[in-house]
């Protein structure tokens, strides 16, 4: 059983996606801020890590991936993002930090799957 | 070379700008003054002054000498780059000032020396060069021609050099005359040096008022870009529940916190779709501010043709569903050497695409045309929805603005979309014009036609390229 971080400062976020994870057979685990995230994924080390890409403070999320990667933690991450299609201003893979795809909110239960088994690499139905 | 470029004018573009347009309006008056002198010989005919062989050889020949390095400087002009540290725009306006000094100084000895009438056109090349020139500069050429006109009337007065004073233009030769020689230097010095000091002041303070000018539009450039990123701010605070309220709605929707009725699916169907609406209309805000905000125009060949079979693309699905027919057609022979940003055209694109789905009704016709033609592409999309009223058509374009006719359908929109695409068709220096009824359309619905003309290059103004060229070389 693949165990996924889940990790937003918006709890219904947080909440919807879980429900939808664990539907579909994966463990969760929940963060709210990213001390909390940082901690909770050195303890349980999830299997992939979904993680907001504004908390409190814009770059809050990449800021945690980037100091997950520099310390050699290669759990996939798949970013959610709210504003960057929007902009026009679409976010290259690796292109600030190694994260491994983007989820666009608001969120749809099709796209997260996909996503999800992708990078799990669990073979779709 | 000489340090030229006064300090007020780093990064001041307007200067750079005037500097060029003087320059050609010298050369252009330069020719001008080739055809009086050569008119010269004429005139002092007409009123009888009796100009001897020389003189009249030598007017004919400074006449070609000035044609031929006006030649040379027209020449030039167009590949000087405005750059402080090398020959520029301004180093010409001084050699321009030299040779014509020059000229002039050969022109007025052999035409009396300090009684010769051309000794007024010093002022010319005074006033126009404290335009400029740094004052220092233009100051140290004035006391040069003050100097060499003095030492040509001395030299001339006690017989060092020959004078060559025009006949009967005074009852007798005034340059043995001390009185006159005194009277007319004293004359000669005011006149140039108040010319620079007058020029030299309305020029700085003209300049320092334009400088304050682009200041405050600076200014304003940056208010306004506080408050793109205000809005930004506010807008994307908006978004986060609204997105969230969307998430929670597709979970329920899917069945994952139970089954639902009919009746509750149909209703939450319905949220969903009034919450897209709202995302919709939110990020239409967040690009137009986006763009504004960073201003971030990629422009690069595109392929106009594989843009709009993307938009297609996108909208096959929608378009299936409501058996909306939709056709490429080209026309011409085929570029694909059209300049612009690829997104932003995408975005243009596919907001009248969608407009067009969102106003069709089943069995519609949607025809996207490009026309290649000789300066720049042009794209019609036509429809045969409900149409725009005459009287509104060129409103459809100002922000917030919706058909009254829309007031009665069922579609929300922000009204914001044709606005944006009018702004980025507009970016590419093209046009967008909107016809009601279309081609397509029929007596009850009558249609809509955009038709957008983008040329193949969009033209750089040049002020942009001046000051970057200055930035990198002051």
């Amino acid at each position: 059983m693949d165990l996924i971080a889940i990790v937003d400062d918006d709890k219904d976020i947080v909440e919807t996606t879980g429900l939808i994870l664990q539907a579909n057979g994966f463990d969760v685990v929940k963060a709210y801020e990213p001390g909390e995230a940082y901690n909770l994924i050195k303890e349980r080390k999830p299997d992939l890590i979904i993680l907001d890409v504004m908390m409190n403070e814009p770059d809050d999320g990449f800021f945690l991936a980037q100091r997950l990667r520099r310390e050699g933690i290669e759990t996939p991450i798949l970013m959610y993002t709210s504003i960057s299609k929007a902009i026009g201003m679409e976010f290259g893979k690796s292109e600030i930090v190694s994260v491994d795809d983007f989820v666009e909110k608001p969120i749809s239960s099709d796209e997260l799957l996909t996503k999800v088994k992708k990078l799990l690499n669990i073979e779709g139905e | 070379m000489i340090k030229l470029v006064p300090d007020w004018t780093k990064e001041y573009v307007e200067f750079w700008d005037a500097i060029k347009r003087r320059n050609l309006l010298f050369i252009k008056l330069r020719y001008i003054a080739v055809l009086m002198l050569l008119g010269f010989g004429y005139f002092a005919s007409l009123i009888e002054l009796q100009l001897t062989p020389t003189q009249k050889l030598l007017i004919l020949f400074i006449a070609v000498i000035i044609f031929l390095y006006n030649v040379a400087f027209q020449f030039i002009r167009p590949k000087l780059k405005s750059e402080a540290g090398k020959f520029n725009p301004l180093h010409l306006s001084l050699l321009q000032i030299l040779f014509d000094l020059t000229a002039l100084t050969i022109l007025v000895y052999f035409t009396g020396g300090i009684e010769s009438p051309l000794l007024a056109f010093y002022v010319f090349h005074m006033i126009i060069g404290s335009l400029i020139l740094p004052t220092y500069i233009i100051y140290t050429i004035a006391g040069l021609s003050f100097t060499v006109i003095t030492a040509m009337a001395l030299l001339q007065f006690y017989s060092v050099i020959p004078s060559f004073p025009i006949r009967r233009l005074y009852s007798q030769p005034e340059f043995d005359n001390i009185r006159f020689v005194l009277v007319s230097l004293i004359d000669f010095a005011l006149l140039i040096f108040v010319s620079v000091f007058l020029a030299n002041k309305i020029a700085h303070q003209l300049y320092k008022r334009e400088k304050q000018l682009v200041e405050t539009l600076e200014k304003l450039n940056v208010a306004e870009n506080r408050k793109q990123k205000y809005i930004m701010g506010i807008v994307h605070e908006i978004k986060s529940p609204i997105a969230a309220t969307k998430s929670i709605l597709d979970l329920v929707s899917k069945g994952y916190v139970g089954k639902l009725s009919e009746e509750v699916k149909a209703k939450i169907k319905r949220a969903e779709a009034r919450t897209d609406e709202a995302l919709e209309m939110i990020n239409t805000i967040l690009r137009i501010s986006g763009m504004r905000l960073l201003n971030q125009k990629k422009f690069a060949l595109v392929d106009i043709v594989k843009i709009l079979r993307k938009v297609i693309d996108s909208y096959s699905e929608i378009a299936r569903s409501k058996n909306i027919y939709i056709e490429l057609i080209e026309k011409g022979k085929r570029k694909d050497n059209v300049e612009g940003d690829e997104k932003l055209l995408e975005l243009v694109f596919s907001n009248i695409v969608a407009n067009a789905l969102k106003y069709s009704e089943t069995n519609g016709h949607i025809q996207l045309t490009v026309s290649y033609g000789r300066k720049s592409v042009e794209i019609q999309i036509c429809d045969d929805g409900i149409g725009v009223p005459p009287h509104e058509l060129d409103k459809i374009f100002d922000s917030y603005y919706r058909s009254a006719n829309l007031k009665e359908l069922k579609t929300e929109g922000t009204g914001l979309g044709l606005s944006l695409v009018k702004e980025i068709v507009e970016q590419h220096n093209g046009k967008i014009k909107a016809k009601s009824p279309s081609p397509l359309g029929s007596e009850k619905r009558p249609g809509t036609c955009f038709k957008i003309k983008l040329p193949y290059s969009v033209k750089r103004t040049e002020p942009d390229e001046a000051l970057l060229t200055i930035k990198g070389g002051v």
